[in-house]
């Protein structure tokens, strides 16, 4: 990219193409900018006896920073409360930008290099000097709330950050012990690395004739990032500070949170009066990127004798790692546990989820954040009671399921469902996969020496914000904000507080839009990313994006249409109940004029910096969530020779309510399904026990899913069943993540129970083929 | 993606300069890698570095019509060849180049984009070497290539309907 300034705007070219977005971070290079890099902690748990920064004396070196060096400044915050059982409030240590005496995981920053170019900056930060002296490490949440764990934080008891309960324990308690049977079993939702392809990266820069500070970085919603780093961390009026997105290569929740390399940068940029540039390496990505998932769950479903369910148990440790990140309590209580009774009617339900510190780095909210785990605790355990009472488990969910006519049912976790195609969804996924035969199919497969199994799995999606802006504040509603303003030729340009990272969002907006205004979608263009073109916005994640952007998106053209219906009244000279909007026109008894026609001629009547009359910028509420549902069915095949399962076939049937574009809403659900593939058989996450070190750092020992190793998915839609919004549209981006670990394992299940018997319900994941080679060979050992 | 490396070049520099994008540069004098140069020196922003480690393949670019991944060749072994990226792609007057470039605009088969220009490559030089791939062909040639958005199946997708453009923009390629 040429970089230079263009003296007459005074705003740089390369802040101008960031703020069109149509570049990543990384291929942003302000023309003179510094270059940071980082030295990070090699143990997962140290006392920083020394940090020698001499280094800040070669040629070429600018600065070297230790935490001893930064100027006043707060932790970054973790934002989401909670409560203990017990009514006290959570733990709460402090995230440093830098380490303080004591490094927590591996890869934690402890100090930044600032130099003249970026391969010098990373030479001097490999020539700081630091000092550890080693101490013992936990990685294991289960291990890390024992008695002898090494303490993450000085007086955090048991490494516990709280301990959360929800439901009438006791209720629970009396059903599981009237039971006629109780199917109880331990499973392991694995900690999974997010990777994105686009590591992140960050800007700092500061506007020499202004003093104003820009932060060029990815983020999934410039707001949040502008609020929490200038109000919170730094002290700033938020207004001081521009934070721009440009392209996003993908995100998945991580680049949602606030991370210190881009407060640090904006600090240097301060501090030396220039563009302050990072780009981190795939290592550093492994290393202290938010990562996800890392639950250990024993799960207790009572059943009576006709396998109706009476209730449910779950007791879940949550490991978060070393920091609080800035939603990391959230996912798996408050946002997860809501769905973890599904579309199922189930007499009670409690659930307990501790969360414990570990020297790992933070887990934060990944594809779903806790609604994938409680959907896998669910669907795992119908299948363990499938096989433990001899039902067939499409059977079993049939005989639980919400029906049509129990609508509206509100579920034990007090989700109220007003819609849904649950039972529906599941005879339509039996078809389509033909459940009637496997039988055939599975004996195909043995006759090749493969083992065959078949696996089914519902999910309840819970979208719109609604649970987080309620934990934040009682009765509190997610806010949403568009701006719509007229341009010249028909052009409509739309601001929107979401951000996308690859869904597609935009065409979406425009396709909205363009329908309620009877507007060329082409003349529109739509716009994220940006702080200093919207007051206000909320971002993307948990899969809200379309409705909460739509739901601020129509209120504003309701609002220009307003605006319209007033102008015309004045300019016609007509009553303002006289003047009707219909069809992309307004008339007021015989007169009518196109909306297009009348912003041309309002253009004109207005000179120099005075808005169009038509344009608004709203900031509003949404009033209700939604709960996509569906149903995935796949088969895979084992080669009990070397462990290895191969995903066959998959197909699912989902309640999505109408879609804006079926294109995207497809490949948001292959692309889900395929990190949920990826979860259940190929990414194995592992640190090493006593030190804590991350075994599996680069994309060599930690396994994303190659083409060869995922099946055509085949993705059909249930419709029927609106959304509570104006688009009837639900959520659906994080769907496929939370369906296919439980589908996949159950099959896997299935596939190896012929051989191994009810201990195939031991099976967790990853199901990498040691795991499952190990487990088949255990088919001799005492069960 | 099948190559890794390219098989057929010369340690031995001949100083000769290399055409990237039909744009003539320099021979690179130090010993960076090709994938440093090409974002360095030649400018060329659209080639990617996802990993640190040669797995991702999301730094594929064509040299001498050949993929390759252009973190695990040195700068200098370009030297008097052909290299082109996706930014080149639009120029280009191959068959095949063209038959990628449509379907993908066709199909909108990515999502995010970023590992886009090494799948585009990667597509390119299959075709090139195989007129009418299976869909397992496909998956099997992008072996090498991560992409964490789509699940393949569009990605694959696009280059089945880029082999029936070609084929039946081939005499006597439909029967």
């Amino acid at each position: 990219m040429k970089v230079h300034c263009d003296a007459e705007a005074a705003t740089p070219v390369w802040l101008k193409a960031a703020r069109e977005a149509r570049t990543f971070t990384e291929d942003i290079h302000p023309e003179g900018c510094l270059h940071a890099a980082f030295v990070r902690s090699p143990h997962a748990h140290a006392e920083i006896v020394s940090i020698d920064c001499s280094t800040r004396n070669l040629p070429g070196v600018v600065t070297v920073w230790s935490a001893a060096d930064l100027p006043t400044h707060r932790p970054i915050p973790c934002i989401v409360p909670l409560r203990n059982g017990d009514g006290s409030d959570r733990a709460d240590p402090p995230r440093t930008l830098l380490a303080i005496n004591r490094v927590r995981h591996q890869g934690e920053a402890v100090a930044m290099v600032v130099a003249r170019t970026a391969a010098l900056a990373r030479l001097a930060a490999r020539e700081v000097v630091v000092a550890y002296r080693a101490l013992p490490a936990v990685s294991d949440a289960g291990q890390a709330v024992m008695a002898q764990a090494p303490a993450v934080w000085d007086g955090i008891a048991g490494n516990l950050c709280f301990d959360w309960e929800t439901g009438d324990e006791a209720e629970v308690e009396a059903a599981l012990a009237a039971a006629a049977t109780v199917v109880d079993i331990r499973l392991v939702n694995n900690r999974v690395v997010v990777a994105p392809l686009e590591t992140r990266s960050a800007i700092g820069w500061v506007h020499p004739s202004n003093g104003r500070r820009v932060l060029v970085t990815a983020t999934q919603g410039v707001h949040w990032t502008r609020d929490v780093i200038a109000g919170d961390v730094l002290g700033w009026d938020p207004a001081t500070l521009e934070v721009v997105t440009p392209r996003v290569g993908g995100s998945f929740g991580s680049k949602i949170f606030v991370y210190p390399e881009q407060v640090l940068v904006l600090l240097a940029a301060e501090r030396f009066s220039t563009a302050v540039r990072w780009v981190g390496s795939r290592k550093e990505a492994f290393l202290s990127d938010t990562q996800g998932r890392d639950q250990r769950t024993r799960v207790r479903l009572a059943l009576d004798a006709d396998g109706h369910f009476l209730a449910l148990r779950a007791d879940t440790d949550a490991n978060l790692g070393a920091f609080l990140s800035n939603y990391a309590p959230f996912n798996p209580t408050t946002c997860g546990v809501p769905v973890l009774a599904g579309a199922y009617r189930i007499g009670c339900l409690y659930a307990r989820v501790r969360g414990v510190f570990t020297h790992t780095p933070p887990v934060d909210s990944y594809r779903g954040a806790g609604r994938p785990e409680a959907n896998y605790v669910l669907e795992r355990v119908i299948d363990a009671a499938a096989l433990k009472l001899c039902i067939d488990k499409a059977e079993l969910r049939r005989r639980n399921l919400v029906r049509a006519q129990d609508l509206p049912y509100t579920t034990a976790t007090g989700v109220h469902l007003g819609t849904g195609l649950f039972s529906d969804n599941l005879e339509r996924a039996l078809h389509a996969i033909d459940y009637t035969g496997f039988t055939e199919r599975r004996r195909l497969s043995e006759a090749r020496h493969r083992l065959r199994g078949i696996g089914l799995a519902n999910f309840l999606e819970a979208n719109g914000g609604m649970a987080l802006a309620r934990i934040m504040e009682p009765g509190g509603l997610p806010l949403e904000s568009a701006r719509i303003e007229f341009g010249r030729g028909g052009r409509l340009r739309v601001d929107i507080g979401t951000q996308s990272s690859g869904q597609g969002h935009r065409a979406s907006y425009a396709q909205v839009l363009a329908a309620h205004l009877s507007w060329d979608a082409h003349a529109i263009s739509v716009h994220q990313g940006r702080t200093d073109r919207l007051a206000h916005g909320t971002g993307t994640g948990g899969s809200k994006s379309l409705l909460s952007g739509s739901t601020a998106l129509l209120e504003a053209a309701d609002a220009v249409v307003a605006k319209a219906r007033a102008w015309v009244a004045r300019a016609w000279g007509v009553p303002l109940d006289g003047v009707v909007w219909q069809g992309g026109e307004l008339s007021a008894g015989p007169r009518r004029a196109s909306l297009q026609s009348l912003s041309d001629q309002a253009a004109e009547s207005v000179t120099g910096d005075v808005p169009h009359p038509f344009s608004v910028e709203i900031c509003t509420p949404v009033r209700a969530g939604t709960y996509g549902n569906g149903c995935h069915a796949c088969e895979v095949e084992v080669d009990p020779r070397t462990g290895v399962t191969s995903v066959i076939r998959y197909v699912c049937v989902n309640d999505f309510g109408e879609m804006i574009s079926q294109h995207n809403v497809e490949a948001q659900v292959r692309g889900g399904v395929a990190q949920g593939i990826g979860q259940a058989l190929f990414e194995d996450c592992r640190f090493e026990p006593g030190s804590g070190l991350l075994q599996t750092a680069d994309f060599g020992s930690y396994h994303l899913p190659q083409a060869t190793q995922l099946p055509p998915m085949e993705v059909l839609f249930n419709r029927g069943s609106r959304g509570s919004n104006r688009l009837g549209i639900k959520g659906c981006g994080e769907s496929g993540a939370s369906a296919a670990p439980p589908a996949v394992i159950n099959a896997l299940q299935d596939a190896l129970v012929g051989v191994i018997g009810e201990r195939a319900i031991g099976i967790q994941m990853p199901a990498t083929p040691p795991t499952v080679w190990s487990l088949l060979q255990s088919q001799s050992a005492p069960s | 993606m099948k190559a890794t490396a390219l098989s057929s070049c010369h340690a031995i520099s001949s100083g000769a300069p290399c055409r990237v994008n039909a744009v003539v540069h320099p021979p690179s004098s130090g010993a960076e890698t090709l994938l440093e140069w090409l974002r360095g020196s030649a400018g060329c922003t659209d080639v990617r570095q996802a990993c640190d480690t040669g797995h991702c393949g999301a730094c594929a670019v064509l040299v001498d019509g050949r993929a390759v991944k252009s973190c695990s060749v040195l700068a200098g072994e370009v030297e008097g060849r052909e290299v082109l990226t996706l930014a080149g792609l639009e120029s280009a007057s191959r068959p095949a180049a063209r038959a990628v470039l449509d379907a993908v605009a066709t199909m909108r088969p990515f999502q995010c984009g970023y590992c886009q220009p090494a799948f585009v490559i990667a597509a390119i030089d299959l075709l090139g070497s195989e007129a009418a791939p299976s869909e397992c062909a496909v998956r099997e040639a992008f072996t090498g290539l991560l992409c964490r958005c789509t699940g393949y199946q569009s990605i694959v997708g696009a280059v089945l309907l880029a082999t029936r453009t070609l084929q039946a923009s081939t005499p006597g390629g439909i029967e």
